[in-house]
């Protein structure tokens, strides 16, 4: 892939992290955290698909990688009762 | 490293059967020695025996040439992987030279013992004991995605991901495990590191922190890296299995599925560690039957390596019998973990010597005598030349009488109710009755120890003076045999095409009873 697209991306990523960052200060917190989710997210996505080069890998490695996401969440929701509720 | 942990769980068991004398060798052995022992001991023979051994020794020579591999993906990846764990070694030993000593807070490293230097009164040595396995981690996780790439990428021609041997499978799934879970513990283990240096509070009640926040992370990462020791293990006994019964490993394709079913299976069993720590009550059940089920996957390819031998033309070496031995030892190991798995038994047992027992029935066969197998099955093809098979039965014979002797008494003695960190039984009088089997475990454990000294004469001797072996003694099916012994630079003289699966012995209207995997180009 060319540095150009990669550079280009670079400051797509800026931008959101910006983003992010301004939500930050506006005053529904529902809606500011969801769209800092859903921020984060997107931008995961874009690291992936570019930098990390699974737009052009096979499917299987794909999964591997959903693998892992699935394995944080298996963690966040045990943690919930003991962690989170406990306190 | 394995002559160090053998010598650390010597001195203390030594303790355990002759509280306050001291021991040959040694001397005196004192309350926080005792503790630092049994703790450096878990640690070298978990983190720097048997991860290293299983999944970086074996992984690392066999994979690229059982997948026709002239070298792994990553080389320099693979050297940088290296030259980590050594410094993690270097690290983990100059701990017990610093003021202090070593750590002493339990392999688990739980906090708020280890997350509060002045508990146990060693400062440096916690804090190295966790750079030490940081840097361990790295490194496995370095080798683990070279593991990945070279079979994702590598593989000769025609070598279909259903053509691959069961030990190339079992490294990968290996290799997935441990990269989905040490994430959590190495961001626990530098948490940790935080409390005890910056007393950030993590982990520590006091400061508003949760010690069992601690232990789901390092549970999360430690049940796992049970099945990242067990895998290999297993791998290396399905290559053995078929090659001297001279039949086709049973039920290959289920075995993979069940492996990577166990795979699933094992992210959701790590809570069963914590039963009795105050967890959730709502965790324990789940958590139980997660654990009772994860036994099925693994009794499947277990008696599908036992199928594997029924009606085959079986010949006893050394390999094999060090195999049909890590088959037999670790059953019971699995047998005996399904009383830890069920809540209600576990709250009885929790902390006693079957505790021990059992985890020492799972990772000794594993870690051992899987090992072993796989060195006299494939020091051939590493050196050129046999180890002998007298003096290797000779090491079979003491390993399995001096283990069954130093662990299986320690049923009795979990089950009579002694409690795993006891520093002096004889403190306690209802101990006074079963110290005969303490005594008894220690004399095992020597001659479990004694016994090593055939082998390690037999590698060394034999790197000179072992009988030639051509490149396939055994008439072995696999891919690694078609090199030359030892491989070359590049490891085949020309590249393999690979034809069939990996275990077509005894093929009906064949002209000899094994067809190898692969042709030359």
């Amino acid at each position: 892939m060319k540095p150009k697209i990669l550079v280009a991306l670079w400051a797509v990523l800026l931008f959101l992290l910006s983003l992010s960052l301004l939500l930050g200060f506006w005053g529904n917190v529902v809606l500011s955290t969801i769209l800092i989710f859903v921020i984060a997210v997107a931008k995961a996505f874009l690291v992936g698909a570019y930098y990390m080069r699974l737009k052009w890998e096979p499917w299987y490695i794909l999964w591997i990688l959903l693998g892992g996401v699935v394995c944080l969440f298996i963690l966040y929701f045990a943690l919930v009762p003991d962690i989170i509720r406990g306190r | 490293m394995a002559l160090v942990g053998g010598y650390l769980a010597y001195l203390f068991r030594h303790q355990l059967a002759w509280p306050n004398e001291p021991v040959p060798g040694f001397g005196q052995v004192g309350p926080d020695q005792y503790n630092m022992f049994v703790t450096m001991h878990g640690t070298i023979m978990v983190f720097w025996v048997a991860m290293p051994i299983l999944l970086s020794g074996f992984g690392n020579f066999l994979l690229p040439l059982m997948i026709g591999a002239r070298d792994m993906a990553f080389p320099r990846l693979n050297r940088l992987s290296y030259w980590t764990f050594f410094l993690s070694t270097v690290v983990l030993i100059v701990s017990f030279f610093v003021p202090g000593g070593a750590f002493a807070g339990g392999w688990t490293i739980y906090p708020p013992l280890s997350a509060e230097p002045g508990y146990t009164g060693v400062v440096w040595g916690g804090n190295l004991w966790i750079l030490a396995v940081a840097l361990e981690f790295v490194s496995m996780l370095m080798g683990g995605i070279n593991f990945m790439t070279t079979t994702l990428s590598l593989r000769a021609k025609g070598m279909a991901l259903f053509r691959m041997p069961i030990f190339v499978w079992m490294i990968n799934v290996a290799s997935i495990l441990f990269m989905f879970s040490v994430g959590p513990l190495i961001a626990g283990a530098f948490m940790l590191l935080a409390d005890r240096t910056l007393q950030v509070g993590f982990f520590l009640p006091a400061a508003g922190g949760d010690p069992l926040l601690f232990q789901h992370l390092f549970w999360f990462f430690g049940h796992p890296e049970v099945y990242v020791l067990l895998l290999p293990a297993l791998g290396i006994i399905a290559e053995i299995l078929p090659v001297f019964s001279r039949k086709p490993l049973f039920g290959y394709r289920p075995i993979i599925y069940s492996t990577l079913i166990a795979g699933v299976l094992s992210f959701v069993v790590w809570a069963h560690h914590q039963f009795i720590s105050g967890i959730d009550p709502r965790l324990a059940m789940p958590f139980s039957i997660t654990t009772i089920l994860i036994s099925v996957p693994f009794a499947f390819s277990l008696f599908a390596y036992i199928a594997t031998l029924w009606k085959g033309s079986i010949s006893f070496s050394t390999a094999m019998l060090f195999a049909l031995g890590m088959i037999a030892e670790f059953l019971l190991g699995g047998v005996t973990g399904i009383v830890n798995g069920s809540t209600a038994a576990d709250i009885y047992v929790h902390d006693t010597y079957f505790v021990v027992a059992h985890f020492h029935y799972t990772l000794f066969p594993v870690t051992f005598l899987a090992t072993f197998a796989g060195i006299y099955y494939w020091y051939p093809k590493l050196f050129g030349r046999f180890l002998s098979e007298f003096w290797g039965k000779v090491h079979f014979t003491l390993t399995l009488i001096g283990f069954n002797l130093a662990f299986l008494p320690l049923f009795s003695v979990g089950i009579a109710g002694h409690h795993r960190r006891i520093f002096d039984p004889s403190a306690f009088e209802f101990l006074h009755r079963i110290q005969h089997l303490h005594v008894l475990a220690t004399v095992g454990l020597i001659i479990l120890l004694t016994g090593q000294i055939p082998f390690i004469l037999n590698f060394f001797l034999s790197l000179r003076r072992g009988r030639l072996a051509e490149a396939n003694p055994w008439q072995a099916n696999t891919l690694e045999w078609i090199a030359p012994s030892p491989p070359g630079h590049r490891n085949f003289e020309t590249d393999p095409v690979v034809v069939r699966g990996p275990y077509e012995y005894s093929v009906p209207g064949a002209a000899k009873d094994w067809l190898s995997q692969g042709e030359a180009s």
